[in-house]
């Protein structure tokens, strides 16, 4: 697309021309709304006492606990037989959780927190409240509805809400466990972590990303890679306390970060997507990883041969090697490099749906409804994960 | 994730009303503009904000304690407005001759050829395309905030941001083209 066309866009001259009215108006216009809502109830409410016993046994057979019908259903691959899956959300923002213990044999329907209260709505019922769920660890679920936050420590069994017991931290606790955002960064807005015993959501007061990937070395570091705050630019940081103090890079100008991996401390790859804030992604840029083996004190901007792709993950398999997968246009190619980035090897294509990573392993899930999810921890072979069918 | 926890804020609380008015001033314009992008109507663009505002007002401590409140009132707006062109979609369908037009254009006055021809492009992309482009490209958002906006994951912003470009590639070389044909004419 040429650029001298979006430059027609002038969005200073569109500002000029805008005509802001008095708050005031708006206000008239609410408290109206208002009143015309409180006599709709009212009379909601008398209808409701004049039905109510015909409808009675009608509502009572809908109010059911048990899993909602399937959906694209998004995993989080924990290992080699545990996988856990949510759907959601629904038209009432709520999620449902589901989990394997036989590599998707059988599954486990577990509950989700009823978040019903938090769900605001439009005029027309569609919901617009953030909704964002998580699976921390195979145990630990996290869910977010509009402001409030609830986690479950055992699978979904119990919920509390987080909410009033989230702590703002200058480092995270010995026992808390960062979140990574995966591809919901922009509604949960890390780099938090979660106490898996008792279920606090830590929040750092000073972090160096909003809303960036997180991912927690074998050595316990902290790396996270993502936007500096709300202008364009992003960074890539490391943490070797819980957070208290980081090493701050910024990435390459218009970009967006993809992936994160480590191996420790010291060596971090960050894959980057070309598409940048200013509006000028060209077709032919392609994705850029960089690699420290210092840090992050110096970067190097390795020259991968990767294709421009919607969507992409990055991670270190099991064998050690590092694990590229991308959404293609019908399946997710993927690339192996057994020298640390320097030369890459095309893998095995999975097939399409939405990227997850892990250390160890890449997936992909959420395709067509009633389609198989999918793993690898090798960019070599896949491994077909069933998903539950009613 | 959760808004600021009892132990962050040392300073006093505004009122949530006095919340809403400050966003509504450093704001409004701001969100207007993105909405033009994505309705093509600047009539349109501020109704479907102020819409958003009213429904903040309608609960203005819930406001109050949102985390983004703007990108809380871009989805509201951006929903108002597809639910607006639904509807009026259903009624040029039922009742042509009452309704109006779903195409009509309100652009900004003194638009140039180049703008005319770049919004009636848009208008001819798929909603979810030219929603992706208008937030990314003109309103220029990051992709994530477009996937707030929309409700949908980063990858499928990604996604119609490729096909919308390229599309919209082809439909502005056209229009340039039947533009040099015309003025040769």
């Amino acid at each position: 697309m040429p650029d001298l066309r979006l430059t027609t866009f002038d969005r200073e001259r569109i500002s000029e021309a805008v005509i802001q009215p008095a708050l005031d108006r708006l206000r008239a216009r609410a408290r109206r709304r208002r009143r015309t809502m409180i006599v709709a109830a009212a009379l909601g409410l008398l209808l409701v006492a004049l039905v109510a016993p015909g409808l009675a046994a009608t509502v009572g057979r809908h109010r059911s606990d048990g899993p909602a019908p399937p959906g694209p259903l998004r995993i989080t691959v924990w290992d080699d037989r545990t996988v856990v899956g949510v759907d959601g959300p629904g038209e009432d923002c709520r999620f449902r959780f589901t989990r394997s213990d036989d590599a998707g044999s059988t599954w486990l329907p577990l509950n989700g927190p009823d978040t019903t209260a938090d769900c605001l709505h439009d005029a027309d019922g569609h919901p617009v409240s953030r909704a964002v769920a998580f699976s921390l660890t195979p145990d630990v679920f996290l869910v977010g509805v509009g402001v409030n936050d609830h986690v479950s420590t055992d699978a979904g069994r119990t919920w509390r809400d987080a909410t009033a017991t989230a702590r703002t931290v200058s480092a995270f606790p010995p026992g808390a466990q960062p979140v990574d955002c995966l591809t919901r960064c922009a509604d949960l807005r890390p780099p938090v972590a979660v106490d898996p015993v008792d279920g606090t959501v830590y929040r750092l007061a000073d972090p160096p990303t909003v809303g960036g990937r997180v991912y927690v070395a074998p050595d316990g570091a902290i790396w996270t890679a993502g936007q500096a705050g709300t202008g364009p630019g992003t960074v890539v940081a490391v943490s070797t306390d819980r957070g208290a103090s980081w090493r701050v890079t910024a990435g390459p100008a218009g970009a967006l970060v993809a992936g994160l991996a480590a191996r420790d401390a010291r060596q971090a790859f960050v894959l980057f997507d070309p598409f940048d804030a200013g509006g000028t992604g060209s077709s032919a840029a392609r994705p850029v990883l960089w690699r420290t083996t210092d840090g992050a004190r110096s970067w190097q901007d390795l020259a991968i041969p990767l294709p421009r792709l919607d969507q992409s993950a990055l991670t270190v398999g099991d064998d050690g090697r590092l694990l590229v997968g991308g959404l293609g246009r019908h399946t997710v190619p993927t690339w192996t490099s057994d020298d640390d980035g320097t030369t890459f090897t095309a893998g095995t294509a999975g097939p399409y749906g939405e990227l997850g990573a892990l250390p160890g392993r890449l997936w992909v899930s959420a395709g067509q409804p009633g389609a198989p999810g999918a793993v690898t921890v090798d960019g070599t072979s896949w491994q077909s994960v069933p998903l539950p069918t009613e | 994730m959760g808004e600021s926890p009892p132990d962050a804020d040392g300073g006093g609380l505004a009122h949530p009303d006095d919340v809403v008015g400050q966003v509504y001033a450093g704001s409004y314009r701001r969100l207007v503009v993105q909405l033009y992008a994505v309705t093509g109507d600047l009539g349109e663009a501020q109704e479907t904000v102020q819409e958003a505002f009213v429904r903040a007002l309608l609960a203005p401590h819930r406001f109050a304690e949102l985390d983004n409140p703007e990108a809380w009132l871009r989805r509201v707006a951006v929903n108002v407005a597809r639910s607006r062109h639904r509807r009026q979609a259903v009624l040029a369908r039922l009742l042509p001759r009452l309704a109006a037009p779903v195409d009509t254009e309100r652009l900004i006055a003194d638009s140039s050829a180049e703008h005319v021809a770049l919004m009636r492009a848009l208008r001819q992309l798929p909603a979810g395309q030219r929603h992706a482009i208008a937030l990314h490209y003109l309103a220029d958002l990051p992709v994530a905030e477009v996937a707030d906006a929309l409700g949908v994951t980063e990858g499928t912003v990604k996604s119609r941001l490729s096909r919308g470009r390229t599309a919209l590639a082809g439909l502005l070389v056209d229009t340039s083209t039947s533009y040099t044909r015309s003025s040769h004419a």
